[in-house]
């Protein structure tokens, strides 16, 4: 789903302008404020105010689910809650005032009871599906929930054990380094519950690794894609491949980045945007800034430039 | 010999990702010095091997580069046939 950028002379104004501009109702949109309005001399708009808005994402992709559990999707609360706007009535609030304007659009539910039902479907996306079927089946914006759910069924086949996966795994990337010509090892780590890591080790490696590790960054990719296929879509846990073991020196370098910057957040209480990167080194940044104190983070953006934003603890709820 | 090295990788790769393996040929040729290989998939595999915003065709891209690094082959074009 595409985020839509847009200006105003208040947050509000954009946040309207953008509703417009996606076509749906506050309730299904989700915002960000990318700069509020700067006043200038005498209290005249220097600079317009900047949201980005896209239509609500109608299922948080598993990942995202496991992460926000527990953290009452801090995260997306945030994005709503603009300047003017407080707490959990915010957006359904907002769009019965001003609904007006905006004559014509459905207006759906009332904001309190959806304000209700919001907070509770972060917790859990698979709730979010339910009981928003149960909540108003009618509204527009339900119907791409529905086509999307078609397109893609949840299979009732029962997951792939993790070790079964790495061994998947292992032999595509066997097969890979024998057509590379190169002779590897690989080792075997359960690093979670519900993670294995297979580090790839050889002497003649460097083609496999790549400039930056680009290229080890593309068969951890293709391993997961070669799993997808032949482990199905719901598999349980994840397999990661380390060509070279450049992945755990990237993740550690990544890690005391993260460390710094969650520093500098901490005394300013400023967020922090990081630039966008793949769904691996975001966990890195989401794990390494579980541990830190006083810093929180939330995702935003699709990939491939979803990013991690870095934000004072409290400062989302 | 790397030429046949990228190739080799490709086919193996696309092989591994897609749902109907026989169906997928590589042919190459030269394409003004550079190598080009053409890679054709059975109905309905063409998104598997592009992914979600072309990932998958990338990481393929990428791959499959890197297997011909050691032949002098500065330039693979790696091209998906509809």
């Amino acid at each position: 789903m595409e985020w839509v950028v847009t200006t105003g002379k208040t947050i509000e104004d954009a946040k309207e302008v953008a509703l417009d501009r996606l076509g749906v109702h506050g309730d299904d949109a989700e915002f960000e404020v990318l700069s509020e309005a700067k006043t200038g001399l005498f209290g005249r708009v220097k600079e317009d105010a900047r949201v980005r808005a896209r239509v609500r994402p109608s299922t948080p992709r598993a990942k995202d689910e496991r992460r926000r559990r527990g953290r009452n999707g801090k995260g997306n609360d945030r994005k709503r809650s603009g300047k003017s706007q407080g707490g959990q009535s915010g957006q359904g609030g907002q769009s019965g005032q001003r609904g007006q304007s905006r004559g014509g659009r459905p207006q759906g539910q009332g904001g309190r009871s959806r304000g209700g039902s919001q907070s509770a479907e972060k917790k859990n996306g698979r709730d979010e599906n339910t009981q928003k079927r149960q909540d108003d089946a009618g509204r527009p914006a339900r119907q791409s929930n529905e086509k999307k759910a078609k397109e893609k069924p949840m299979s009732d086949e029962p997951m792939m054990p993790l070790p079964q996966q790495a061994d998947i795994a292992e032999e595509f990337v066997s097969g890979l380094a024998e057509r590379f010509g190169v002779a590897v090892e690989m080792s075997r780590e359960d690093v979670a519950d519900d993670e294995i890591r297979i580090t790839v080790t050889g002497d003649d490696m460097g083609r496999m690794i790549g400039r930056r590790g680009s290229t080890a960054m593309a068969i951890d990719d293709l391993v997961r894609t070669v799993l997808q296929r032949q482990a199905g879509s719901s598999r349980d846990g994840r397999v990661r491949v380390d060509v070279g073991g450049v992945r755990t020196r990237r993740a550690e370098a990544l890690a005391n980045f993260c460390r710094q910057q969650a520093a500098g957040v901490r005394e300013s209480g400023v967020a922090r945007s990081l630039e966008p990167m793949g769904g691996a080194d975001r966990k890195v940044v989401h794990d390494t800034i579980a541990e830190e104190d006083g810093v929180d983070t939330i995702s935003e953006g699709e990939d491939p430039n979803r990013r991690v934003v870095i934000v004072p603890a409290g400062d989302a709820a | 010999m790397s030429a046949d090295a990228a190739a080799a990788v490709c086919e193996y790769v696309v092989k591994q990702i897609v749902d109907n393996p026989d169906a997928v040929s590589v042919s190459t040729s030269d394409n003004d010095g550079a190598l080009r290989l053409d890679v054709t998939v059975g109905d309905g595999d063409m998104g598997r091997v592009i992914g979600k915003r072309g990932r998958v065709a990338g990481a393929i891209r990428t791959v499959v580069r890197a297997a011909g690094v050691d032949d002098d082959l500065s330039n693979i074009e790696v091209e998906f046939v509809d």
